[in-house]
């Protein structure tokens, strides 16, 4: 009963949000005033208070702020803005002029925001007014308390944001529709050029220490100050500081054509509504290329996404390279040189935990294992009748001591190389009745599972799942055992249809909703599951319209408060199956579609206003094109600029990368103890390069001279014939 | 489809010689074409049947649920077992795309082509074109021939891996080396490439003979392409083979284009490069250039500079005169016309750089304000201007053929307006009352006057300046007027093909693109669709020439930018190339589906970010593992044709503006910069040399003070 109420008032919630969605008009355009945005307060409050605060914020969300300067500019110009247009297809279309409802059927992305943060902070206020300057000679960050590599690391990589990669405000040639629009507005957003301050240093506070790699339970909650007499991060842990850096960047624009970099005075208070944000990525269906996965962490390093959910191996390839199966890959990966050593993974996760991510692996079985060619014994033959089928066409064997010891020593291995808590252990669409059709597996499982061997004939499926369940309880104690071998302790994900008809999946496992709505997480619940939800992020489904509104208004919980839910559902996960996507085409069908997920995750459930999304998205991919990242489009035609020297190609991408090799690593231990670093040098060593080639030139000249100077009796060819 | 497999199950492991001809119907039926007789039975095989009893076979195969094409993975026929793994099918070997004409290749002998050795030498007309091509072809052949194609799928069980690398293994049993390529051209023709340029070629690789030989130098290209496409590698090796074939190819249609839409979302020179050279390497030879449109005006004129300063995105983000020259001269040198199009009346919102030439709309008897409409077809100065404009544009753009645009005009602005109301009575005959009585049929004899007298000022300029022009425009602007001359080339983009018989029947040339619109994305595998549809309404070749110049893949550009046009364009586009170059009777999707693969992978391996196109699938890379810049030595085989000034447009993110680019010789070619060190090295030691000589002269001024140590006594 509970169970459809709850279900009930979603989808009451879920058509309000539509309707609220279809009116909402896309701008706050000119807010010439001190402006506010704020999320939700503060988790952990009461329900009753909390639903009050929701309300109030509410009214505040409404996106034309009450502004006598802009009801005036309104009144005396055209006002092109930009609505979203929900029919058969949405679209963002641009209007021109309100006063004359003359709507060309213009396709126009919104107009962006300028130096506004993604995911939208808990707390966040910024004077739209008064800007500070970041003089980038002088500018300093400075770690104050409690230092590490990653977080030497991150300041060396903002660094080089702040240096080369800080995104031009946006100009809209739009305005230019009238001579008066166009200057005013122009004027207008001088304003807050005239009196500026210069940006204090940043100083960094981290109270505790804690280094090593990211997991379920890291702090990443801070708070970040940039004001005329201080600019501020203080976090509990290195993990905030590494997102409050990202926000700091965030906050700094360019001026228009110039290269001087500005932020708005701004206070944040910050905190994850989830803990678990994240990415799955498919690198069976098509190979991925390390740089690609390299980029995706960039960018989920951009968005505050935290889990890289790698879902390695399936039907289609086998590209993980054991050492304990070597046949594996031998077998089942696309081309011997298309699979990831050891030593990539170990790179990729170094890499990830750098930026405070962790990396999930997923070994799918039972079903989904095609590809695993190389030991045909583990796998389950099918029958036709009586005939066995040929071939090792099954899934893994259920009933078969060998398959659990089998698993026992690949993961053995896999714990090494993922050192994260988390394993996902796949168990998705298993379609096959395989087991149902062969005697010996019908046989062990009534044995050993107490399962029914009749139901094979009267109901396969229903035997199938519940051989699902014998199968993963055993491996699972078999795979916990082997975590307590190596003093670790292992939690499990699964998919949710695991669950299907069984109850032997034990309780501390966490399932993954990738076919039911929200509902299907109450249920778990219930069941005494945690789960997490991708069903509304399957971003493969593409489709040529902008499709982020829908991914914006899915939100996981089925709760309705944030307290409610803690605890209970841990977060989500946006999906990018690669049966359709390539190497070359991953990124840009990632982001910034994946930024939508992103903020729900992170931002407060009252973060919902699609207007202000749209502007801040709209920076939001422009921000990751001027970082070097292959981003996709967003909401239809705008323009995104790039850095001016075309600096930002894949070698000096790998220089950027290269805290990951242990050189780099080395060199950052050594920069421990100075704690001030400056912005100056960082990046500039290669300016000096041709000055440093003239001088060695000079040098060898001189010395040449001087030989031969000295010689005065002998020819000078005589140089080159004494040289042999 | 069962015909099918088995048909394709004999190309993959028939030990025989097969012929594959673009007239093959499947089954097994002899067809007549152009006179001569194919026989096209798929050949009798006792290896091949014994191998299908004794082994489980996997095939890739296509499916439709509904509209959805998949491919599948079939791993054992006999047992009907197919588990739901959407799988790319299985890649061909060195077969071309598009499919020529007639084709013969035989599948037991292969000829190695020793990279050392081997040579490719002109021996009657040259010009720099061609020069060129050699150049870009030396570079493709030393480093980017793609492996021949491995799929795991055979460990499914031991005997049918060996067996199949056993067969594999037998086109190696009879390797002679490749004799060097001759190159014979006929006609000079050197110019820029034009509606009437000759494609056909002859193309022979024999054990002691490999030749091309074509009418121009437009078909030597192709030629070269076709050779390129004929060659992989041994897995594993760098060593570079090819079966011995003979080719005899010329396209069905002259105009094969593709539509890029830069105002949308600008799209950067070095993006619109790689289109050009994935055109090239599908034998299409239209760029189709939709310049400006409502999103922005990215040309920069030099006559109405305010233009693009009003009206682009950005001011970076502007295509100067000069980059447009050197893309133009950069199609030159692929074979490749460039036709601009300058999309009026509507389509205009960008223009504000000149709101004088824009018409106002009125709500009632108020006048709008702001150039809200779309051109004013109802002012003399209209036209003036767009005779200054497009005098310049003929000038960038040296094609015959320009777009005029002309599509969704669906504002009736200029009904409300009274001038223009009036005007065009007076000057065009379209009563006023229409006006108010039938606002869209009105506006539509409007265009009709627009565009007659828009043509005939456009002819005017272009006689003054010694040059015709022929004028292509969108199928709406015929909706409700005849006034439209009968010399114009109408593109279809609405209608089916009885649309291009209704134009032809009314005296118009023809362009077809209904089918091929690329952009909307909403199914995983499109290209069967692409690939069924034929432009042409007629029975034979025969009776479409003349009346069809063929087609255009249109990229419109609302949900692609310049980081994702490539991999939406290819290998997509492919499907249409095939379609508008091989014969009406190439039709087998099964043959298509592996020489796509290959495509793809090719494209790839040459360094274009190329798109998925069947499914899941590998194509390997020249750098190897290591996901590196993807243009490599290519790179420098680009920017022989640039110009001296570059524009302010940044590179795209992947390229590579920032390298440097140089001159290159035919021997060294991709090895330049390993030269960079020792060349270094050589100007220091001249310099030294020089440097000696002058310190000896300065000696021998200071001898006499027996000054010369001075520097050592600096020390």
């Amino acid at each position: 009963m509970g169970v459809s109420k709850m279900s009930s008032l979603f989808f009451r919630r879920l058509r309000t949000m539509n309707v609220w969605r279809v009116c909402v008009l896309v701008f706050i355009l000119f807010s010439g005033s001190h402006m506010i945005t704020q999320g939700k307060s503060a988790v952990d409050r009461t329900r009753s208070r909390n639903k009050a605060s929701r309300k109030r914020l509410h009214e505040k969300d409404d996106p034309i702020p009450p502004n006598s300067y802009l009801d005036q500019f309104l009144r005396e110009h055209s006002k092109p803005i930009v609505r979203l247009k929900s029919g058969r297809e949405t679209s963002f279309e641009l209007n021109i002029d309100s006063r004359y409802n003359f709507n060309p059927p213009i396709k126009t992305a919104p107009f962006s925001s300028t130096g506004e943060p993604w995911p939208l902070p808990k707390k966040y206020q910024s004077e739209n007014e008064k800007v500070l300057k970041l003089d980038k000679e002088q500018f300093k960050i400075e770690v104050l308390n409690k230092s590490c590599d990653i977080l030497m690391e991150a300041i060396k990589r903002y660094t080089k944001i702040i240096q080369n990669h800080i995104i031009e405000e946006h100009y809209e040639f739009v305005y230019n529709f009238d001579e008066k629009t166009f200057t005013d507005r122009k004027r207008q957003e001088e304003r807050k050029y005239n009196e500026v301050e210069n940006m204090p240093n940043l100083e960094i506070d981290v109270a505790e220490e804690d280094c090593g790699y990211p997991h379920i339970d890291m702090k990443e909650s801070y708070t970040l100050v940039v004001r005329p007499d201080i600019t501020r991060l203080t976090a509990d842990q290195v993990w905030g500081a590494v997102r409050g850096l990202e926000t700091f960047s965030q906050l700094l624009f360019r001026k228009w054509r110039t290269d001087e970099v500005y932020a708005k005075v701004t206070e944040i208070e910050d905190g994850p509504r989830f803990p678990h944000r994240g990415i799955l990525m498919d690198t069976s269906r098509h190979y991925i290329h390390k740089n690609t996965i390299k980029n995706v962490l960039d960018g989920m390093a951009y968005n505050k996404m935290n889990v890289l959910h790698w879902h390695i191996v399936d039907d289609n390839s086998f590209p993980y390279q054991s050492e304990v199966f070597p046949k594996l890959s031998e077998k089942g990966a696309f081309h011997p040189d298309l699979v990831y050593t050891i030593d990539d993974i170990k790179e990729l996760v170094e890499y990830a935990r750098y930026r405070g991510i962790r990396v999930v692996p997923e070994f799918d079985t039972p079903g989904h294992t095609f590809s695993w060619l190389g030991y045909p014994e583990i796998k389950s033959t099918c029958y036709t009748g009586d005939t066995p089928l040929k071939g090792p066409m099954g899934p893994i064997n259920p009933a078969q001591d060998k398959t659990y010891m089998f698993m026992s020593k690949l993961f053995s291995e896999i714990y090494n190389v993922f050192p994260d808590s988390f394993v996902h252990l796949g168990g998705d669409e298993l379609h096959s009745t395989c087991w149902a059709t062969n005697p010996a597996i019908r046989a062990y499982l009534q044995e050993h599972g107490n399962i029914p061997a009749y139901e094979a004939r009267t109901n396969a499926g229903r035997y199938v799942d519940k051989a699902v369940g014998y199968y993963f309880k055993r491996l699972i104690e078999t795979l916990e055992t082997a975590a307590r071998e190596k003093q670790q302790k292992k939690s499990f994900i699964m998919w949710e249809d695991v669950l299907k008809n069984t109850d032997k999946v034990p309780l501390d496992s966490i399932l993954q909703v990738w076919m039911g709505r929200p509902s299907n997480v109450l249920s778990l619940n219930e069941r005494g599951y945690r789960a997490l939800y991708s069903s509304c992020w399957y971003l493969d489904h593409y489709k040529t319209m902008p499709m982020w509104p829908d991914y914006y208004n899915c939100d996981p919980s089925p709760y309705n408060s944030e307290a409610e839910e803690k605890g209970k559902i841990l977060g989500g996960e946006a999906c990018l199956w690669a049966e359709y996507i390539t190497t070359d085409t991953l990124m840009s069908f990632m982001w910034p579609r994946a930024s939508a997920p992103a903020e729900r995750l992170w931002s407060s459930r009252s973060t919902t206003n699609i207007a202000n999304a749209a502007m801040r998205l709209q920076e939001q991919r422009c921000r990751m094109i001027f970082r070097g990242l292959p981003t996709g489009h967003i909401s239809g035609p705008d323009y995104c600029l790039r850095p001016k020297d075309g600096s930002f190609n894949w070698n000096e991408k790998d220089q950027f990368n290269a805290a990951a090799e242990p050189e780099a690593q080395f060199a950052v231990k050594n920069s421990k103890d100075e704690n001030n670093i400056s912005i100056f040098v960082l990046s500039q060593y290669h300016h000096y390069l041709p000055v440093m080639n003239i001088v060695l030139t000079l040098a060898g000249l001189y010395i040449i001279i001087c030989v031969s100077g000295c010689r005065k009796r002998r020819g000078h060819f005589s140089i080159f014939q004494s040289n042999n | 489809m069962d015909v099918s497999v088995i048909h394709l199950l004999a190309i993959m492991f028939s030990g025989l010689s097969v012929w594959v001809n673009a007239e093959t119907v499947l089954g097994g039926a002899k067809i007549i074409s152009l006179g001569k007789t194919y026989n096209a039975k798929v050949p009798d095989n006792t290896f091949q049947n014994q191998f299908l009893d004794t082994h489980s076979q996997p095939v890739a195969n296509l499916k439709q649920h509904g509209d959805k094409y998949t491919f599948d993975l079939t791993i054992d026929r006999r047992y009907a077992f197919k588990p739901p793994i959407r799988k790319a099918p299985f890649s061909s070997v060195g077969e071309p795309w598009p499919l020529p004409k007639h084709y013969r290749s035989e599948r037991g002998a292969a000829l190695n082509l020793k990279k050392s050795t081997f040579k490719i030498s002109v021996l009657n007309k040259s010009c720099d074109i061609l020069t060129e091509a050699i150049k870009r072809y030396k570079a493709i052949i030393e480093n980017h021939i793609i492996e021949e194609q491995y799929d795991f799928t055979y460990n499914f069980n031991e005997k049918i891996f060996n067996d199949h690398k056993k067969l594999e293994e037998t086109k190696y049993s009879h390797v002679t080396k490749m004799a060097d390529l001759e190159i014979y051209v006929a006609e000079e023709d050197c110019g820029y490439p034009h509606i009437d340029m000759k494609e056909s070629y002859k193309l022979i690789v024999r054990p002691h003979i490999t030749r091309l030989t074509a009418g121009q130098v437009w078909g030597a290209l192709r030629g070269l392409e076709t050779f390129s496409q004929l060659l992989f590698r041994k897995r594993d090796t760098e060593e570079v083979y090819s079966r011995v074939t003979e080719i005899e190819d010329e396209p069905r249609f002259p105009h094969r284009g593709i539509l890029i839409d830069t105002a949308r979302h600008f799209i950067y020179k070095n993006t619109i490069r790689d289109v050009l050279d994935g055109m090239a390497y599908n034998k299409m030879n239209v760029l189709h250039w939709h310049i400006v449109d409502d999103n922005s005006f990215p040309y920069k004129s030099e006559v109405f500079p305010k233009l693009s300063e009003k009206g682009a995105y950005h001011s970076t983000l502007v295509y100067t005169i000069n980059d447009i020259k050197e893309i133009v001269e950069y199609a030159r040198y692929r074979g490749i016309r460039v036709i601009p199009e300058f999309d009026t009346p509507g389509h205009t919102f960008s223009w504000l750089g000149y709101p004088e030439i824009k018409s106002t709309c009125y709500v009632g008897n108020v006048p709008i304000q702001g150039p809200m409409g779309p051109i004013n077809p109802a002012q003399n100065e209209t036209y003036s201007f767009l005779a200054k404009l497009f005098s310049e544009i003929y000038n960038v753009f040296p094609d015959n053929f320009v777009h005029l645009g002309g599509d969704e005009l669906h504002s009736t602005c200029w009904a409300t307006n009274p001038q223009i109301v009036a005007f065009l009575q007076t000057n065009g005959g379209i009563p006023a009352y229409e006006a108010r009585s039938n606002a869209a049929n009105y506006i539509n004899k409007a265009i009709g006057y627009y565009f007659k007298r828009l043509i005939s000022t456009l002819k005017t300029t272009a006689s003054e300046k010694q040059q015709r022009k022929s004028f292509i425009m969108w199928e709406d602007v015929l909706k409700n007027t005849g006034d439209v001359p009968a010399d114009s080339i109408l593109q279809v983009w609405l209608g089916r093909q009885q649309n291009v018989r209704a134009l032809n029947q009314r005296g118009y040339r023809a362009l077809y693109s209904s089918c091929w619109y690329l952009d909307s994305y909403k199914k995983h595998v499109l290209w069967p669709e692409y690939y069924k549809c034929d432009p042409s309404p007629y029975i034979t070749e025969q009776e479409e020439k003349g009346k069809v110049l063929g087609g255009e893949a249109c990229v419109w550009t609302e949900y692609i930018t310049t980081d994702t046009l490539m991999s939406f364009m290819w290998p997509r586009a492919s499907a249409p190339a095939e379609r508008l170059w091989s014969p009406k009777t190439t039709t087998d999707i099964v043959s298509a589906q592996r020489r796509l693969q290959e495509q793809r992978c090719r494209m790839i391996y040459r360094g274009l970010p190329t798109g998925h196109i069947s499914g899941p699938d590998y194509c390997l890379r020249p750098s190897g593992k290591e996901d590196g810049p993807l243009v490599g030595s290519l790179q420098e085989t680009r920017d022989t044709v640039r110009g001296a000034v570059k524009s302010a447009a940044e590179p795209s993110l992947i390229a590579d503006d920032t390298l440097e680019r140089k001159q290159l010789s035919l021997v060294v070619l991709s090895h330049y910069h390993n030269y960079m060190p020792l060349i270094n090295i050589m100007l220091t030691l001249i310099g030294v040399y020089l440097i000696l000589i002058a310190s000896k002269l300065w000696k021998k001024k200071f001898r006499k003070n027996n000054v010369c140590p001075k520097l050592v006594s600096l020390k």
